[in-house]
């Protein structure tokens, strides 16, 4: 079975930033939360599957096919959702639907009219006058209503309050349901993807740092507390992200079981959330023993 | 999927095209002394109006993300802008043609020229060169470097539509010599007519590939 979006190598420069040769597969019926810090280029990664940029190499691949050479087939069985609005704020919400239907050959009117009854739009109203919350529905409603199989979602909770933050989570969740489906979701407020994510990657500065199933990671994962009298020569193999103060060192470990075996008593361990691994694999060279 | 994007151009401006509608009813009375150019001018300045305001909405909202990450193909979004100037032209057309005849009727006390032939010919023109020549700079650049060549382009050929006027009835009447010249000059209207046409089209196609090749290379 082909997976539903596969990047081999994918490079792009520009200015100063680059994209290093990244490489993730992302599997039907699954969610893969895609985490990294401002900057770090998760937006760059998802402009470049929408071939919004263009790469400078590497393989994009979506349904098993080219995202450029099959971009109309490809985009017509995907859901898009984006940081910002990017409708015309002129037009109400009806007249903005009006406008995108006819581009999808599987435009779903029903679903349309759930989407648009469960997040309460006012299809009469502009869509400069909705919050952006209510823009956030908008967007999703559009996505979720030409029965796409894949979601692409650029920071789709940034800036949202908790309430339609977790409408959002929920409504994803129920989506996925369908095997056939899957969502790729970037963000840099990991907690959302505690809820939802069945996978978690981590980009910095341009390069994957991992790319693996949250369970492995909340399970593998571990923070580390000890006396510096064992940062010896392993430290850097053993551990991310060392930070030291007077009474010892902390650091996060990416195999608690084998840590503990060797350091025994000497270390204590604590269950990271993916806010402190993304935190502790950042920080990596500014704190690095 | 053109149609529902040309539509998209009247729909994101409705006040500008009710506004731009007056402004032709406004020339007729402002252009008293301008005889057969009154279309051809009051034409192009509604055209300018609509094509600069939905370029400027598509810049404000930042829609290309958004249009581009439909299944729609570049150059379908380049090909409905320049079929929604000559959607503008013809709303530009109808809307005289109505208001010129309504101001006939009443007997009102102001010269109302007709549109004619010639007129519709040189206001088509004008469109097209100022659409031709603006648009890639469009698609290239994105609406504030395009606006400042759309408003020389504006200005140019709003002012300079009696000499467009003057310079196709002289090519007319002088036929110079060399044999196809002296050819084409032997023809019938219909054959002229139909040889400007395709004058005309050869160079809304080039400027259309320019602006395909352009938008194609666009990074959003």
């Amino acid at each position: 079975m082909e997976p539903i979006l596969e990047i081999k190598g994918l490079r792009k420069s520009y200015g100063d930033f680059s994209i290093k040769g990244i490489d993730l597969v992302l599997e039907k019926g699954y969610i893969m939360g895609f985490i990294g810090p401002n900057g770090a280029g998760k937006s760059t990664t998802i402009k470049l599957i929408m071939n919004l940029l263009k790469k400078d190499g590497g393989e994009i691949k979506v349904f098993g096919k080219d995202n450029v050479k099959f971009e109309h087939e490809i985009k017509n069985r995907i859901g898009f959702v984006y940081d910002e609005n990017y409708f015309y704020e002129e037009l109400t919400i009806s007249e903005m639907k009006w406008i995108i239907e006819p581009f999808y050959k599987t435009w779903d009117e029903k679903a349309y009219k759930k989407y648009i009854k469960k997040f309460e739009l006012p299809e009469k109203k502009k869509i400069k006058e909705l919050s952006k919350g209510m823009k956030m529905k908008l967007s999703l409603t559009i996505a979720l209503s030409h029965n796409a199989d894949l979601l692409i979602m650029d920071e789709p909770t940034s800036g949202l309050d908790p309430l339609v933050r977790s409408e959002l989570l929920e409504t994803l969740s129920e989506v996925i349901q369908d095997e056939n489906k899957a969502v790729f979701f970037s963000t840099h407020i990991t907690s959302d993807l505690d809820k939802i994510a069945d996978y978690v990657t981590l980009i910095h500065n341009g390069e994957i740092l991992f790319s693996e199933s949250k369970d492995d990671i909340l399970s593998n994962y571990g923070i580390v507390k000890g006396g510096k009298e064992i940062l010896g020569k392993d430290a850097s193999r053993d551990f991310v992200g060392v930070r030291q103060n007077r009474f010892g060192f902390e650091a996060l470990t990416k195999d608690k079981n084998q840590i503990k075996r060797k350091y025994g008593d000497k270390i204590l361990i604590e269950k990271p959330t993916l806010e402190e691994i993304m935190l502790y694999h950042t920080r990596r060279e500014q704190n690095a023993v | 999927m053109l149609y529902s994007l040309i539509v998209k151009d009247l729909l994101i401006q409705k006040r500008y095209v009710a506004f731009s509608l007056l402004y032709l009813l406004a020339l007729i009375f402002a252009f008293q002394n301008m005889e057969s150019v009154v279309f051809s001018a009051a034409a192009t300045g509604v055209v300018y109006i609509l094509l600069t305001t939905s370029c400027a909405y598509d810049e404000k909202n930042k829609t290309d993300i958004m249009i581009n990450s439909l299944p729609i193909k570049r150059s379908q979004v380049v090909a409905a802008k320049y079929l929604a100037v000559y959607v503008f032209f013809l709303m530009a057309t109808v809307g005289y043609i109505i208001f010129s005849n309504l101001l006939l009727l009443s007997g009102a006390p102001i010269k109302v020229y007709p549109m004619t032939l010639d007129s519709f010919m040189v206001g088509m023109v004008a469109v097209s060169i100022m659409t031709g020549l603006n648009l890639p700079v469009f698609f290239k650049f994105g609406f504030a470097k395009s606006r400042i060549v759309g408003f020389l382009l504006f200005f140019c050929l709003f002012f300079g539509v009696s000499y467009i006027m003057k310079v196709f009835q002289e090519w007319e009447r002088v036929a110079l010599d060399g044999a196809i010249t002296k050819f084409i000059w032997s023809q019938g209207d219909v054959v002229i007519l139909l040889l400007k046409a395709v004058a005309l089209l050869a160079f809304i196609a080039l400027s259309y590939g320019l602006s395909v090749k352009f938008y194609k290379n666009r990074e959003f």
